[in-house]
């Protein structure tokens, strides 16, 4: 049985690695857009975003808008292809389950 | 919780040689169709509810100046029309920076509005000052109603828009106008605000 990438596996990283993806490519997404689509906090998301950045499958960009600091993020080439796999790689466990629930033989009446 | 505890800690070993059943991959898709409806879902709030603020904007001025001053109506709605229309470009450019051709359909959806509203002024005629008023309004709370099938807050966005200003319609009199400033401009500021920051 294939197994997931561990790394986007976790509920939170999957959340932003779902969210990211929905952005063409090479667009930046805000820390704080992102915080509200995933929903948790600043801190956690944070956390998560360093793994995620330390793996090459996202990048973080510090800059300013005006005076305000201003953090973004986008989805590497190397991020979505990885997930791309991982979503195949669910398609995929999924696949052979369907298939056995098609040979099921229907209950007699 | 996207997934089962079980799956949250693969990534720092535990569990890490347990396979995925079919519920667990059947519920990361799950979860990841909901995401990928909520990110569109806020990308779509965002970039819309500083056109709501800057149209609520428009129609509370505009109504408000009709309401107030003896102004020639063409040319009050006119010029106001064309400083909202640059200052609502400038703000989708602004907002679409990598989206080509951005400036020309948002001005082809407010073509379509305003050719409906020329449209229904020519074929109803003749209609008084405050039936063609109503026109656009009404039209634009029906679009939020249809896209609010899709995405539930324009529902609601809709409704708050259509009712007060048939209620303004049918019930303010000789206040028709300041009330339409309210009625019209008040729900679509608040929208905006809501879609920002609610």
């Amino acid at each position: 049985m294939q197994t997931p990438d561990e790394t986007i596996h976790q509920p939170i990283r999957l959340k932003i690695m779902a969210a990211l993806n929905t952005l063409p490519s090479g667009q930046w997404l805000e820390f704080v857009a992102l915080k509200r689509i995933v929903d948790t906090t600043d801190g956690n998301l944070g956390a998560h975003l360093g793994t995620l950045e330390s793996k090459a499958y996202i990048r973080i960009k510090k800059d300013f808008l005006g005076k305000r600091p201003r953090t973004r993020v986008t989805l590497s080439s190397r991020g979505r292809e990885a997930f791309a796999v991982y979503v195949a790689t669910l398609h995929a466990i999924l696949s052979p389950a369907v298939a056995e629930d098609d040979e099921q033989p229907e209950a007699p009446d | 919780m996207i997934l089962p505890v079980i799956w949250q800690d693969t990534s720092q070993g535990k569990n890490a040689s347990m396979s995925p059943t079919a519920y667990e991959a059947e519920r990361a898709l799950r979860d990841i169709a909901t995401i990928n409806r909520r990110a569109a879902g806020f990308q779509d709030y965002q970039a819309e509810s500083l056109q709501l603020m800057l149209w609520g904007l428009f129609y509370m001025i505009g109504f408000a100046g009709v309401a107030a001053f003896e102004l020639p109506v063409l040319l009050w709605w006119g010029g106001l029309l064309v400083v909202t229309v640059l200052f609502g470009s400038r703000l989708v450019s602004r907002g679409h920076p990598d989206s080509p051709g951005i400036i020309g359909r948002y001005l082809l959806v407010l073509a379509i509005i305003l050719g409906f509203v020329v449209l229904m002024t020519i074929t109803l005629q003749p209609l008084t000052d405050q039936q063609v008023s109503l026109l656009a309004p009404v039209f634009v709370s029906v679009l939020y109603l249809l896209r609010g099938t899709q995405l539930p807050r324009y529902l609601l966005i809709g409704i708050s828009l259509l009712l007060p200003c048939l209620v303004s319609y049918w019930m303010a009199g000789e206040h028709f106008w300041w009330a339409m400033s309210l009625a019209c401009g008040a729900p679509m500021l608040g929208a905006g605000l809501w879609l920002r920051f609610g």
